[in-house]
């Protein structure tokens, strides 16, 4: 099987069928991070096609001194971004999709019968629309798309030290919000550390 | 003395295994003694866990779809068209690719469903809804055929004809009228059976409704840039299609039918249709050799998304 540069290569020289294969291979994760990010299915959709577009376009310029991957996510997130902010939009939780993780109460480490589970289970969306923009953006690059801290921080034109703080403090906004008590904590500017409750 | 415990933002970095040696032991060590870094830690966990929790990935089709439309919407730039465009024409561009959302259905699609469409005629199987949803390993050999090898995919989609259809009558020029509406099937190997049926029904019907496109067959054959020309043509007369649309048709017939030349189209006839519940435009047309072809359409779109010989070269 082609390796991503084939297809890039390929894909530059105008055979659209790499291009095709290139954007396959890349688009379900595209599409996780818009979604993650844009916290309903129809703007992800709409989100998913300008961050292809912005992928296909930008495609030329690619130069290969960044890997694919990172250079792609930037592309899409920026697109991604960009059009849920043209639509004016905050993420919508749940709608019409409704995932949902199964999360043990914290502290809960062994597991527990099915019922339970269920009852416990998290709305991913609202509980993302609970964490700021800036820090949803870190987390959904690091948990959703797997790129290092370093990539992130590429992406993002961040320096790697903020790109730490804002995945901790959403993380721990995130926390918060499960456990009911969002709206009392983590008040903090973003690049302030947390120090964990005693 | 006793060591500060750990913040978040060491516990979450020790998460994603971003700490360095010391710093990690260091973790390790407070996450084993003291239960409130333990509790800290899992709750971080879960955080994590619950951003990472799988995404429902798109519908292949919907997918396919996204990567047209995407395809074809560079295509259809010119190439120094500035990334950054009025957000006016931006918002135009967006509402238009998705009006057409269905007109791209399937559009690289087709890539996976073109061979396998019409390796299943050659099987006899009539089942081509199982095609358009072709599982990844053979969409991923359609798609990795390389555009050099394109003549050879079209060879083998040319001879999968049905071979049930290889006595239909042959004429220089499409005489047949299709029924309008054609009706509804199950699938399109289905209604190309129907449209087979109803030539060797009505092999020499004179109806007006039968569109000669220009040029006529006597017309020289055009350049390779204009085989799709005459197609287009026929789409804008018979189905209203713009010159946008067009363009994008175009594109996503270049990506996706490679191989497969207009260029000696002669006659053509569009009838509606409704496949697997959905509207379609079924085409069918003939070459200056006799040979005809169905195309398919979705209803409201402008696109092919695929093309099945009905003869044999």
């Amino acid at each position: 099987m082609d390796d991503d540069s084939t297809l890039i290569d390929a894909a530059q020289r105008g055979d659209q069928r790499a291009l095709d294969q290139l954007l396959r291979r890349h688009q379900d994760r595209v599409y996780a991070v818009c979604r993650r990010l844009a916290g309903n299915d129809a703007d992800a959709l709409d989100a998913t096609q300008e961050a292809l577009i912005a992928i296909v376009r930008g495609l030329p310029r690619f130069d290969g001194r960044a890997r694919f991957t990172t250079w792609a996510y930037r592309v899409a997130t920026n697109a991604c971004l960009d059009e849920l902010r043209r639509r004016g939009r905050r993420p919508t939780p749940g709608l019409p999709e409704h995932e949902t993780a199964d999360v043990a109460p914290f502290g809960a480490t062994t597991a527990r019968d099915p019922a339970e589970i269920v009852a416990a289970a998290i709305d991913v969306d609202q509980g993302l629309a609970t964490v700021p923009e800036e820090f949803r953006i870190a987390m959904v690059l690091r948990d959703v798309a797997g790129l290092d801290y370093a990539e992130i921080a590429a992406v993002l034109d961040l320096p790697p030290g903020t790109v730490r703080s804002r995945i901790a403090r959403g993380r721990a906004r995130l926390a918060a919000a499960i456990e009911g008590t969002a709206a009392t904590g983590n008040q903090a500017p973003p690049d302030e550390r947390q120090t964990p409750r005693p | 003395m006793t060591e500060h415990p750990a913040t978040d933002d060491v516990l979450s970095a020790f998460l994603d295994d971003e700490l360095s040696v010391e710093d990690e032991a260091r973790v390790r060590e407070q996450v084993a003694t003291d239960p409130g870094v333990r509790r800290r830690l899992e709750a971080l966990r879960q955080a994590a866990a619950i951003v990472a929790a799988p995404v429902t990935p798109l519908p292949e089709l919907d997918a396919a779809r996204l990567r047209a439309a995407a395809i074809a919407d560079a295509a259809a730039l010119p190439p120094e068209r500035p990334e950054a465009t009025d957000l006016a024409q931006r918002r135009a561009s967006r509402a238009s690719r998705l009006r057409r959302v269905a007109a791209a259905a399937a559009a690289v699609a087709v890539v996976a469903v073109a061979v396998p469409t019409l390796r299943s005629l050659e099987r006899g199987s009539d089942d081509v809804a199982e095609s358009t949803t072709a599982p990844p390993a053979a969409a991923e050999s359609a798609d990795m055929a390389a555009p050099n090898d394109a003549g050879q995919s079209t060879a083998t989609m040319r001879d999968g004809a049905d071979p049930s259809v290889e006595a239909l009558p042959s004429s220089a020029a499409l005489d047949a009228s299709l029924p309008d509406p054609l009706g509804s099937f199950a699938s399109r190997n289905d209604a190309v059976a129907a449209i087979a049926a109803a030539l060797r029904e009505e092999p020499k019907s004179t109806d007006e409704t039968t569109t000669t496109l220009h040029p006529p067959a006597t017309a020289p054959a055009a350049s390779a840039a204009d085989d799709f020309n005459m197609v287009e043509e026929a789409l804008r007369r018979e189905r209203g299609c713009n010159d946008r649309e067009l363009a994008e048709a175009r594109a996503i017939a270049d990506a996706t039918l490679t191989g497969f030349s207009f260029a000696s189209v002669v006659s053509a006839e569009f009838v509606d249709a409704t496949i697997g519940g959905e509207p379609y435009v079924v085409g069918l047309v003939e070459d200056s050799g006799g040979d005809r072809t169905v195309l398919f359409l979705p209803g409201d779109g402008c696109a092919i998304v695929d093309v099945v010989p009905l003869t044999d070269p």
